[in-house]
């Protein structure tokens, strides 16, 4: 996986990562390798994808921003639910990711 | 202040009612000034829900006004240039039981007689307009007329609208003293330095009872909190203002409608939802009084979400990503305090609406510009009076 680097392997703190199990979300019907115990917006910055919605109105490009579940900048439809706060929920195997395009119509 | 300033009318107050009065004043050509102690919609006006219910509303003279009001909303929403998200969409009170629904039926008979439309619902009926209802609701009254309105951007829109005719505004610029010599007003003194002004209007909500004092009239007006709950926006789910027959109990202190349980009693909990255009949906609210504290409370926040699932079960779905507080201001009987003070002349009060400030603006507007300018007004204000409570 090109963008697996941007996993943090061996961090200062909290020492080296632990291997979960492979697991295949699917990004607007694309399949995305995640690994078990990590967030959906993990998973994604992981395969290089940045943006993760666009704006309600003027339909800009927006990604995630804290991380910690406050902005709702990382917020898509998980298998069909809206307003999934994707920083904050974990991956399940066959999980369905959309970017929403603006204002749900 | 070397500065002196003067006008024809000043409103105290830069809420739904000062901005309305300031609107029509202005339409009659008056020289209006509003000051206001900290910003437009700082106070009740901006921290309500959208409701326009007229099912709620005291039959008698408090009906009358308020269908005299919705009569004036559809030409000033059409004469303003900020969009209010107006929408004439009708209104459901919900009863949980049997002895609700038959309290409503009694009431609707007698709503009807006073000119307002009104329809009891059975289940299947119900269902029909709003399908995903709890299997627990007995029935509803529907009222055509009900609506809902962005109370920031209709005041927001009317002062807008008022400057654009030549208000002043004068924000951050709280009322210190009221000067009054042989009987009439003369003189506002403020954190902005000297009004003159012959003609005061008090639009000033909770703080009313503060200016009150400073000509010497108590006015009845208190702090009545009212907490309420935003969720995250989604697609159109609520077509109509939703609400349970509880909340009228609370509102209109009807014994037979409040409430059961203890708690809710003194929360002064009712159920509302509504939809606004951004998609989040308000759901309310509680009447407590707590002085002017407008922090929220866990136990309100969740008396409230807990009492909307019993109507609306899929609200649990939805995400809650606010809560805000508001200081309605309150008067003794939940009619709004209007007209003028004995004693005092140039002063007039346009206050004390409690819950109702949005929906009653207009016409309040109407009323204090034929008051201020002609002396008179085309609608009966006596049962308004200050001098009802004595």
């Amino acid at each position: 996986m090109a963008f697996n680097n941007f996993r943090i392997l061996q961090h200062p703190v909290l020492g080296e990562k632990k291997n979960g199990k492979e697991v295949r979300i699917f990004l607007d019907g694309l399949p995305i390798h995640a690994v078990e115990g990590e967030p959906i917006a993990a998973a994604l910055y992981a395969a290089g994808v940045r943006i993760t919605r666009l704006s309600p109105h003027k339909k800009e490009p927006r990604g995630a921003f804290c991380m910690i579940g406050r902005c709702t900048e990382c917020c898509m439809i998980v298998d069909g639910e809206p307003n999934v706060r994707t920083c904050r929920t974990m991956v399940r195997d066959g999980m369905r990711v959309e970017t929403p395009r603006g204002w749900m119509e | 202040m070397d500065d002196v300033l003067s006008s024809e009318v000043v409103i105290i107050g830069g809420g739904v009612i000062g901005a309305a009065a300031a609107y029509f004043l202005c339409k009659e050509g008056a020289e209006v000034m509003i000051v206001e102690a900290e910003d437009l919609t700082a106070g009740a006006s901006g921290a309500c829900d959208g409701f326009l219910s007229l099912q709620t509303k005291q039959i008698g003279s408090h009906l009358d006004l308020t269908l005299e009001s919705m009569a004036l909303l559809p030409g000033i929403i059409e004469d303003l240039d900020i969009d209010p998200e107006y929408n004439p969409c009708g209104g459901l009170m919900l009863a949980t039981n049997q002895d609700q629904l038959k309290e409503l039926k009694a009431r609707a008979k007698k709503v009807k007689a006073a000119g307002l439309e009104i329809e009891i619902l059975g289940t299947q009926e119900l269902k029909e307009m709003l399908p995903e209802v709890s299997k627990e609701i007995k029935g509803a009254a529907y009222c055509p007329s009900d609506a809902q309105i962005n109370p920031i951007a209709f005041t927001l829109g009317m002062a807008q609208k008022a400057q654009g005719m030549g208000a002043k505004i004068i924000k951050g610029c709280k009322v210190e003293n009221i000067v009054v010599t042989n009987n009439r007003v003369r003189e506002v003194h403020t954190t902005a330095g000297s009004i003159h002004s012959r003609r005061v209007i008090c639009a000033a909500g909770t703080g009313s009872n503060e200016i009150g004092k400073m000509i010497i009239v108590d006015i009845p007006v208190m702090p009545q909190k009212g907490q309420i709950l935003v969720t995250e926006a989604r697609e159109r789910m609520l077509d109509r203002i939703v609400s349970g027959a509880e909340y009228l109990g609370t509102k209109a202190n009807l014994d037979e409608l409040l409430p059961k349980d203890e708690d809710a009693i003194r929360l002064g909990l009712g159920f509302t939802a509504e939809q606004t255009v951004s998609g989040n949906i308000l759901i309310g609210s509680t009447r407590e009084f707590a002085g002017f504290d407008k922090e929220t409370t866990p136990e309100a926040m969740n008396a409230i979400a807990k009492n909307a699932i019993n109507y609306l079960p899929w609200i649990k779905n939805l995400d809650v990503i606010r809560s805000f507080a508001g200081l309605r201001p309150y008067s003794p009987d939940g009619l709004p305090i209007m007209g003028p003070v004995k004693g005092v002349k140039g002063f007039y009060m346009a206050t004390g609406h409690s819950g109702d400030g949005i929906c009653l603006a207009a016409i309040t507007g109407k009323l204090m510009s034929e008051l201020v300018l002609d002396g008179e007004t085309s609608i009966d204000i006596s049962p308004f009076s200050l001098y009802r409570f004595k």
